[in-house]
């Protein structure tokens, strides 16, 4: 199976492809994305074990040496992005068809879905610094698509100013490419950190800046982050759903690579001080907004800073707390979404002053939106709880006693403001025209909300497993050179 | 049908242009496969291709748009599966994914040939950039069209942009 890590691209490629040439009949197209996420899926759950058992896994494309052909590597970290991502895109492409809102029945949605999938995992698997870059684009065009879809002027306006950022960041992002390969003459991520290390620091310093800015825009973190709580508002729920479980975290995914295994201990402190920003930032937004998805999407940006710290603060025990931190926010934040996107589907709103009651018209859509909000916010028993803990630890053990203190400020602001969701939608008593059981009217988007939501739950059940499975990951991505060499072919 | 007031047309554009789209087409195709060691390939070759559907417009108006024998994401979707394959089909012969095989063929007058499987890829480029030429076309004809229909003051048709066609014909 020498094919191996390119059909996680080429599956999801010709899945577009078929989508296009069924374009007139939408139940063959959801027919045809259905199967290939469920399939990416499963095999990219068969790839983690047997990347965690046996070994990293790479794949060269197109029969040419390794130094110029297109190279897929999995390690722990792809292989485990992979699989968070790929069941996020699969379980929200079901919900999508459950709401069959305007926007999923257009012939060109199913297409750039799959094509998202693509990009994404293509992201997460590149295993040069110039495939990352493609990836990116093909990421970035498919969310062109699905973020405007609908054609209305508020997507208009907040898709311009997407569209128009992600340019940007993209003509950073091959600049540093181009300045990568100039300066040390390959772009393989296996090579790179020995020959940026040879690199006067100078040099080095101003290249890890030009990434960073790249992908800390991606990223969403301050100050580069205004566009996303701008443009993610205006998609619809299940877009916007996977925008925020996935996409920054491509971004976060990178600068994870990049910090940690090309650029060990630069930029500490300047990170350390953008996750802070970011942090406080992104929940004093949030605290400020009426809008269940405008409060969601600020909350988005405020949980990367604490990503950002742990990478900030470095070291194997720090980044493994991020890696699991990763893992338990993209099923969180997803499932937030998720439960806005029932809500909205209801109730035709997501503004909290013309919502109300919510939780005695139905019970466990509360208990939906309860868990993962708790989760998010870091309270015990619930999975955010043991990431932030792994990040608060490290940060005591490093002595940087403020950014420890600004975390749990910050974490006691998150609860606040899910407090105002909940006291604005789910509180009160409920306008006794509308009809009680929000969740019966709408099973399979129900369904998929609290397959999330246990996943979520999962997490946190398994806590023990899957951190230790990050320390291994973490273990990998220390700085030095045998971390992404593969063993070959599977 | 086209009762709508239109621009004027230059008789001597329309026979050029009608005259020409065998040729340019050819030089579309041309492109397409001198691309393997030169430059051109499967995108300059399309967006020819491109060039021609925007000069039929230029000539014969929107009619020449809506008129198109296939659906154009229809195309978009051949083109890609034909890319997408070729770079698949070498996993079932044992190499990798995108590899090309490379034939020496002996034509009779012209000699020894060189023929690679990643031409397929080119051509599935080529028509996957026609197809999304002709799809922005059809999408600002409908632009054009609802727009027109708010200008007149007649009953447009809501809620279907991609049904522009029929109701011209309904009425």
């Amino acid at each position: 199976m020498t094919g191996g890590l390119a059909l996680f691209v080429a599956a999801p490629l010709a899945g577009t492809a078929l989508c296009y040439v069924f374009a007139r009949n939408t139940a063959l197209q959801r027919a045809v994305a259905v199967t290939v996420t469920l399939g990416v899926t499963v095999a990219s759950v068969a790839l983690l074990v047997h990347v965690d058992t046996v070994g990293p896994v790479t794949t060269s494309m197109g029969g040419w040496p390794d130094a110029i052909s297109i190279t897929f590597v999995a390690d722990r970290l792809a292989a485990l992005m992979l699989v968070v991502g790929n069941v996020m895109m699969f379980a929200v492409l079901v919900y999508a068809i459950g709401q069959g809102a305007r926007d999923e029945r257009s012939p060109w949605y199913a297409p750039a879905y799959l094509a998202l999938v693509a990009g994404v995992s293509g992201a997460f698997l590149a295993g040069d610094l110039f495939n990352l870059f493609v990836c990116f684009e093909i990421l970035l065009m498919a969310s062109y698509v699905l973020l405007t879809l609908e054609g209305n002027d508020d997507q208009i306006r907040s898709g311009t100013t997407y569209v128009v950022l992600n340019v940007v960041e993209s003509l950073v992002l091959v600049t540093g490419v181009a300045l990568v390969f100039a300066t040390t003459g390959t772009l393989s991520m296996a090579e790179l950190p020995d020959r940026l290390a040879a690199l006067p620091d100078g040099v080095a310093l101003g290249l890890s800046l030009l990434l960073l800015i790249a992908f800390g825009l991606k990223a969403a973190v301050f100050p580069l982050f205004s566009w996303l709580p701008d443009s993610y508002p205006a998609a619809p729920s299940p877009v916007s759903a996977v925008f925020a479980g996935l996409l920054t975290k491509v971004g976060v995914y990178a600068i994870l690579r990049t910090q940690t295994q090309w650029f060990p201990d630069t930029n500490r402190t300047l990170l350390l001080v953008v996750a802070a920003a970011t942090m406080v930032v992104g929940v004093l937004g949030a605290i400020a907004q009426a809008d269940i998805k405008r409060i969601l999407s600020f909350h988005i940006v405020s949980q990367i800073g604490y990503m950002i710290a742990g990478i900030a603060l470095g070291g194997v025990a720090a980044v493994a707390a991020v890696v699991f931190y990763v893992v338990h926010h993209i099923p969180v934040k997803t499932s937030l979404f998720l439960v806005d996107g029932v809500v909205e589907q209801d109730e035709g709103t997501s503004q909290l002053d013309r919502l109300s009651g919510l939780a005695r018209r139905s019970g466990l859509l509360a208990v939906l939106f309860l868990v993962p909000a708790l989760s998010l916010a870091g309270l015990p028993p619930f999975s955010g709880f043991v990431g932030k803990l792994g990040i608060v630890t490290v940060g005591l053990d490093q002595g940087e006693w403020w950014i420890v203190a600004v975390a749990l400020t910050v974490s006691i602001l998150t609860l606040v403001s899910m407090m105002k969701i909940w006291t604005g939608a789910f509180w009160g008593a409920a306008p006794e025209r509308q009809r009680v059981g929000v969740l019966r009217h709408h099973p399979l988007m129900a369904a998929v909300t609290w397959f999330v939501v246990a996943l979520t739950i999962g997490v946190a059940l398994f806590a023990g497993p899957i951190y230790s499975f990050a320390e291994r990951t973490a273990d990998d991505l220390r700085p030095g050179p045998a971390a992404t060499t593969g063993t070959g072919a599977p | 049908m086209n009762a709508r007031p239109t621009v004027t047309r230059s008789t001597i554009l329309s026979l050029t242009v009608s005259g020409l789209t065998p040729v340019l087409v050819l030089v579309a195709v041309f492109v397409t496969f001198r691309g393997h060691n030169a430059p051109g390939g499967g995108f300059a070759g399309g967006l020819i291709v491109g060039i021609v559907l925007v000069l039929r417009y230029l000539t014969d108006g929107t009619d020449a748009v809506r008129r198109l024998p296939v659906d154009p994401i229809v195309v978009i979707g051949v083109g890609l599966l034909l890319a997408v394959a070729t770079g698949a089909v070498p996993l079932l012969f044992g190499s990798s994914f995108l590899e090309s095989a490379i034939w020496k063929v002996d034509v009779p007058l012209i000699g020894s040939v060189k023929v690679v499987s990643s031409a397929v890829f080119d051509l599935g480029v080529f028509v996957l950039v026609s197809g999304v030429v002709a799809a922005i076309l059809v999408a600002l004809v409908e632009a054009d069209d609802e727009a027109r229909r708010g200008e007149t003051g007649e009953p447009g048709d809501p809620g279907a942009p991609g049904d522009a066609d029929r109701t011209e014909v309904d009425r």
